[in-house]
């Protein structure tokens, strides 16, 4: 029995270990990243790296109000407004996507009908489709619009990929509610409009926001459609990140 | 009677009503845009010229014939989606198995394991392309004590395509992981107690029980990890853009240079149509060739 209490402790010894050593490996990056943005750049480009430092505000002053003492030029002017402009184009995709997607969800979660299959198949197919083979039809179409640079071309390309998304994860989360509810409402006299504001919405709020929640930092995260579609006005934070690195080249 | 024969027709109506209006926005984001590219992808349609021009098959023929970069964009999107997917599925399965053996803190391991995943994917792309600098990157500093010497590693082609795997690999275990923990978590204890009963080795259990059981979650983690990996832009652009050459040219990233670099908008439409096909085939042959059941699509 002793021998057996040694070898588990050993064991368990063995695990915490392993799982410390995947996450110093998994963090480290993160720490990087993080501790650069309140280092000096003299302390950014220290070799050997340097660990500890004098912490600095001075890069998240230069990044806000677009000047600060120590940094002189700051990369970008204005990245404030292009935070903005990914705020409003991910909130409006989200907004849209998820107004379509929960009464649809809802249908595909509780109602037997024609051609169910295949809409199932057809959302998980719509994660396949390359991102050029949707670019260019859009991009010849707002080129022909004037809608290029344009909040409204980069939310609808956003739906592209956040309502199929949103529709799927909506009808998991209906699903999980159980339908004796719905039942119970119906028995006491509940139209289905009633059941549905009443019952359902309230009940899957927790999974809408889920979904949302998604869907924001889908677009917020999105590059590609942005860097083509947007040019001064409507550009987002990603691309500016992006921007960031060809004009100072600070690599 | 006659209220249930209402009631059925409203029942039978209802869905219709919601799904169709859907449906038709949804299609028409997704779909018509794919046939355009479809009807475009026999067309020339380049800077020089103001209207497409059909000519059949010939963007086709010159990409099979005459690209060498189509050729080399195929193998090295997929070395770098089975190779990246596959490190993925492998650690992401250790670490879920880890944290399964019933440890503390899981909260704080799992927070600090499914980080990397939640940072915009640009930055990931950044912050890695700092940390591979020759001079002053973190790996290099890292590689030394091992007695490594400094490497370029994003501009040698013979290390580019691995760092960007790499990169991918540091964003993307933690998906594979969350998602195996959260099936290892919803498996019964029924099959474990009757492994135990009759004297199953660890790894017995882990082949025998485990891995069936979890089949078509890792299954379903798979195939979008490996959509995903096939598609991946953003962090081979900002690690790379395709180079040194052409030593990391994606086809998502050769696309971008035929139609945004070149402005051949209609190669690069038959090079998505290519791609489509590819990745759906393969992913056919994933789920076929497992027999998973990746869908309660019922």
């Amino acid at each position: 029995v002793v021998c057996y209490k040694k070898r588990s402790i050993f064991k368990k010894a063995i695990v915490y270990f392993l799982i410390i050593f995947f996450i110093v490996l998994f963090f480290i990056p993160v720490y990087w990243m993080v501790s650069s943005s309140i280092k000096l750049p003299k302390d950014i480009l220290a070799m050997p790296p340097k660990f500890i430092f004098k912490p600095t505000l001075e890069n998240y002053k230069a990044v806000i109000f677009g000047k600060s003492k120590t940094i002189k030029t700051p990369p970008v002017k204005n990245f404030t407004k292009y935070l903005f402009n990914s705020v409003i184009v991910s909130f409006s995709s989200t907004l849209v996507a998820v107004i379509l997607a929960l009464p649809a969800g809802y249908t595909l979660a509780r109602f037997k009908f024609r051609g169910k299959g295949i809409i199932g198949w057809y959302i998980l197919i719509t994660r396949m489709l390359p991102q050029f083979g949707i670019l260019i039809p859009f991009y010849i179409m707002f080129n022909k619009l004037k809608l290029i640079d344009n909040y409204i071309a980069l939310i609808l390309i956003n739906l592209t990929f956040i309502l199929p998304f949103a529709i799927w994860m909506m009808k998991g989360f209906i699903k999980e509610i159980p339908i004796e509810l719905e039942e119970a409402a119906q028995v006491d006299g509940c139209t289905r409009t009633q059941t549905i504001f009443r019952i359902i919405l309230p009940l899957a709020l927790p999974g809408v926001s889920a979904t949302a929640v998604f869907s924001i930092i889908l677009c917020w995260n999105e590059f590609l459609y942005a860097l083509i579609l947007t040019g001064v006005k409507a550009k987002t934070a990603t691309v500016v990140i992006y921007n960031f690195i060809t004009f100072r080249e600070v690599i | 009677m006659k209220m249930k024969a209402i009631d059925n027709l409203n029942k039978k109506k209802f869905p219709y009503l919601i799904m169709i209006p859907v449906l038709i926005i949804l299609l028409g984001l997704t779909l018509f845009p794919i046939i355009y590219s479809f009807y475009l992808s026999f067309c020339n349609w380049d800077s020089g010229s103001t209207i497409p021009k059909f000519i059949g098959f010939r963007n086709y023929i010159e990409m099979f014939t005459n690209d060498i970069y189509f050729w080399n964009g195929l193998k090295l999107t997929l070395i770098y989606a089975v190779s990246a997917v596959t490190i993925e599925l492998v650690l992401g399965f250790i670490i879920a198995l880890l944290l399964n053996q019933r440890v503390k803190f899981i909260k704080i391991f799992r927070t600090f394991l499914i980080l990397p995943m939640v940072i915009t994917p640009v930055v990931v792309g950044l912050t890695w392309r700092i940390m591979y600098s020759p001079t002053f990157g973190l790996l290099n500093y890292f590689l030394g004590f091992f007695g490594i010497h400094e490497q370029a590693w994003l501009s040698q082609s013979k290390t580019a395509l691995l760092s960007v795997v790499l990169t991918d690999v540091w964003q993307w275990t933690p998906f594979m992981f969350l998602m195996i923990y959260a099936g290892l978590q919803a498996l019964p204890n029924e099959p474990y107690d009757a492994a135990l009963v009759d004297g199953a080795s660890p790894i017995q259990t882990l082949r025998y029980v485990t891995i069936p059981l979890l089949k078509n979650i890792i299954i379903l983690a798979l195939v979008f990890r490996f959509t995903e990996a096939f598609l991946s832009f953003d962090i081979i652009f900002m690690l790379t853009k395709g180079g040194p050459g052409s030593a990391t040219q994606t086809l998502n990233m050769y696309s971008f240079y035929k139609g945004f670099n070149w402005f051949n908008l209609s190669y690069t439409a038959a090079l998505s149509i290519i791609m489509l096909i590819v990745l759906i085939s393969l992913v056919v042959i994933i789920i076929k060739s497992t027999r998973a059941s990746l869908m309660e699509v019922d």
